[in-house]
């Protein structure tokens, strides 16, 4: 036995390292297998929006005719003014002198502050009868289950309006033509809004007659309106759009505040909308930003 | 032997099993905690994600008059001239502003009888008004009128202002124009330019022996009235920042210069002290200085003087034809044309002369230069190609877009807005009339004027 006692194979230590390397390197695998698998489980089932866009529905949409920015050619028309009549007005001032400033006690007395909104509900204590009435109340029947029967009234007037409207608004020359394409897209995919891009560009295109875009303004960049909408399943606003930021619109100066209003007037406006009723759910309340940078320089 | 090298080699192998086990097993709980929490995290933003509101840019609008609705005014005590007159009045402004359409009253449904209740919004947005303006008049007790308005957004159903203004009677043009610039403000969010009036030159008589006088009228052509009597030349005329006093150039007993007139007193004084021809002039926006050029041995230089004190300060001196100089409305820089380059161009310096930089490059020529009220333009007359137009850029030269292009269009002056453009257009061997153009280069028009009209200058908001 004692030859048997002395010192190991060579190869002894080796074998164990070698045991050893290759099962490291087995969890190295191992791990670097399982790593992505766990990795792999919760993977949402993203698709690619590019997938999913009927190419015809990029191109079936009446674009908004873009507005060339020239004035008509010619300058005279719209300017017919009668010297005649003017100068006679002119006459009857009798001085060239020019005493009219003097003469001109400002007109604007007493309260010429514009009157904010919420002043008129409340009478103040002033002589002033223009603040006095609570005019906002009245338009607005008492009704008991407040929501519902006003704003079915509101959405009526509004629904009957826009069948008035004239025809040359894209969106009433064929409604089903334009939603139509919309309905073989997949539900729920894209950007998760629901909506293919073309149906948003059809939404683009119902709000477009309405807006008045606030041209010529100094900073359009920094007039963007955000409003949030809620639908009815037919189309129509479920209540007033709100302004997302109301802050914003209430103490960002006058140009904001009439920017903001402005695109609030385009949405009640516009109003019913034609959305694909499939999927009601995903449109019942949009958020809209109104950016009216790319018109201005028009 | 044998035996203990297996035992060995079992130890090991048992070891590095315990050891790969403990070792899967740690990393295998540590993957599977990773890994939950990343499943977490994936699958609430999935699930945030899923529930994400519809959000949608609206970037495509119209630019359109905003059609609104301006009923005659409710004459409370019988005043029905002026209670007619007044609509009329807005009706006119508005309309010419380009950015409204006033409403045929003859398509009115709901007959405003009391502006103080709500109007029926239904009845005016079958008619498509975007807004209703309400108003009454009263003659009171005291022998001044009353006039009040309201302006309505009828598809929110709100008030947006409600104003009321007592005046004399015979000043009733004036409340239409403090009504209309509130309308305007409130509806496109700048300040109005209505209450204010034009200063211009009116030409009459055949060419060869041409009147020309300064004459003044409100800025819809109402009010005219002669500041001159047309014995002598007049140019140029520039409002200082009050309205109240105006400067210009005449050539009164055959001496071109720079005169300032009170247009309260009407007094009419030169400005002397200096020693060549003076034009060009423009008040300083603190109406203190008004700068102009000189020109003496062919050459003309800025120059400035002080109203207070009557000295002066001769601000460019280069050997070339320096003019039309117009303040920024800040007052810290002048803009000016100049041919100091080879050719008539535009530049900017510093109110005291100093860091002139040139800010036209365009091909043609560029001449008198006007800082807008706002500050972010600088309008001018731009001769090329054999015609002449009116165009603006920023102040660094930037931007540049033309506004207008006929046979001779020259010398813009702005609505205190920094909206509108006035410029005087002469057609080949025709009339020379004063027309308008909106900054986004739509709606022109002529301006009503007693007969032909040049050199216009537009007043600020009469305070």
């Amino acid at each position: 036995m004692s030859d048997t006692v002395g010192p190991l194979p060579d190869d002894a230590p080796y074998r164990g390292l070698t045991v050893s390397a290759i099962l490291h390197a087995g969890i190295i695998v191992l791990t670097l297998i399982t790593w992505p698998r766990f990795m792999d489980i919760p993977e949402p089932p993203v698709e690619l929006p590019v997938e999913l866009l009927p190419v015809s529905d990029e191109t079936n949409i009446i674009p908004m005719e873009k507005l060339e920015d020239i004035r008509p050619p010619e300058p005279e028309p719209a300017t017919e003014p009668e010297p005649e009549p003017r100068v006679a007005v002119a006459e009857p001032q009798p001085e060239p002198e020019p005493a009219p400033i003097e003469e001109v006690p400002p007109p604007p007395t007493p309260n010429t502050e514009p009157a904010p909104e919420e002043d008129l509900t409340t009478p103040t204590p002033e002589e002033a009868p223009v603040e006095e009435v609570t005019p906002r109340e009245k338009p607005r029947p008492p009704a008991p289950p407040a929501e519902e029967p006003d704003r079915r009234s509101e959405d009526d007037i509004i629904a009957g309006l826009t069948d008035l409207e004239d025809e040359d608004r894209p969106r009433d020359r064929a409604p089903e033509e334009r939603t139509a394409p919309a309905d073989r897209t997949t539900q729920g995919v894209g950007a998760q809004t629901g909506l293919t891009v073309s149906e948003i560009d059809s939404f683009k295109q119902q709000i477009a007659p309405c807006w008045n875009v606030p041209a010529g303004s100094r900073n359009p960049e920094e007039l963007v309106v955000t409003l949030r909408v809620r639908l009815n399943r037919d189309g129509s606003l479920a209540g007033m759009p709100e302004y997302e930021d109301i802050g914003r619109v209430s103490s960002s100066g006058p140009a904001y505040r009439a920017a903001a209003e402005s695109a609030r007037r385009a949405v009640i406006q516009c109003a019913p909308y034609t959305l694909p009723a499939d999927r009601y759910d995903s449109w019942q309340e949009i958020v809209l930003d109104f950016d009216p940078a790319a018109m201005a320089g028009r | 032997m044998t035996t203990m090298t297996t035992t060995r080699a079992r130890e090991t192998l048992t070891r590095e099993a315990g050891n790969f086990i403990r070792a899967f097993a740690g990393s295998f709980w540590r993957n599977f905690a990773i890994s939950l929490l990343v499943a977490l995290v994936v699958s609430g933003i999935t699930a945030f994600a899923a529930r994400a509101e519809l959000r949608i840019r609206i970037d495509e609008g119209v630019m359109e008059p905003v059609p609104i609705a301006i009923p005659d005014f409710v004459a409370a005590t019988g005043n029905n001239d002026v209670a007619t007159g007044l609509a009329e009045v807005i009706r006119g402004n508005l309309e010419r502003s380009g950015l409204f359409r006033p409403l045929d009253p003859r398509s009115f449904i709901e007959t405003t009888t009391d502006i103080n209740s709500a109007p029926r919004f239904g009845d005016w947005r079958i008619i498509q008004a975007a807004a209703l303006v309400n108003g009454q008049v009263t003659m009171q007790d005291d022998g001044r009128l009353r006039v009040e308005f309201r302006l309505w957004d009828v598809y929110a159903e709100q008030q947006m202002v409600g104003l009321q203004f007592f005046t004399t009677p015979e000043n009733w043009r004036r409340v239409g124009h403090l009504i209309s610039d509130a309308i305007y403000e409130r509806l496109t969010g700048e300040s109005g330019y209505f209450d204010t009036r034009i200063v211009f030159v009116s030409e009459q008589g055949p060419k060869t022996n041409r009147v020309k006088r300064l004459t003044i009228m409100d800025q819809d052509g109402f009010n005219p009235q002669f500041l001159t009597n047309g014995r002598y030349l007049v140019l140029t005329p520039r409002f200082n920042p009050t309205a109240q006093t105006i400067t210009f150039m005449s050539y009164l007993n055959e001496r071109p210069r720079v005169y300032i007139f009170d247009l309260e007193t009407g007094r009419e004084e030169i400005l002397e002290g200096f020693t060549g021809m003076t034009f060009a002039p423009r008040f300083s926006p603190d109406g203190n200085n008004v700068v102009m050029s000189m020109a003496r041995d062919g050459n003309s230089d800025i120059y400035l003087m002080d109203l207070r004190t009557r000295q002066t300060r001769r601000i460019t001196s280069d050997p070339s034809i320096d003019t039309a100089p117009s303040f920024s409305p800040d007052g810290t820089q002048i803009t000016f044309e100049s041919d100091r380059g080879g050719s008539q161009q535009l530049y900017v310096m510093n109110a005291d002369g100093s860091n002139p930089r040139r800010i036209s490059f365009g091909e043609g020529r560029y001449a008198t230069p006007v800082w807008s009220p706002r500050g972010d333009l600088i309008a001018f007359t731009k001769m090329s190609g054999g015609s002449f137009g009116i165009g603006v850029m920023r102040p660094d030269g930037t931007g540049e877009r033309m506004l207008t292009r006929s046979f001779l269009d020259e010398g813009p002056t702005w609505s205190p807005n920094g909206r509108v453009i006035l410029f005087t257009r002469q057609a080949p061997n025709g009339p020379t009339y004063v027309y308008s153009i909106d900054l986004t280069g739509r709606n022109e028009r002529r301006l009503l004027t007693p007969g032909e009209a040049s050199d216009p200058a537009w007043s600020p908001l009469i305070k």
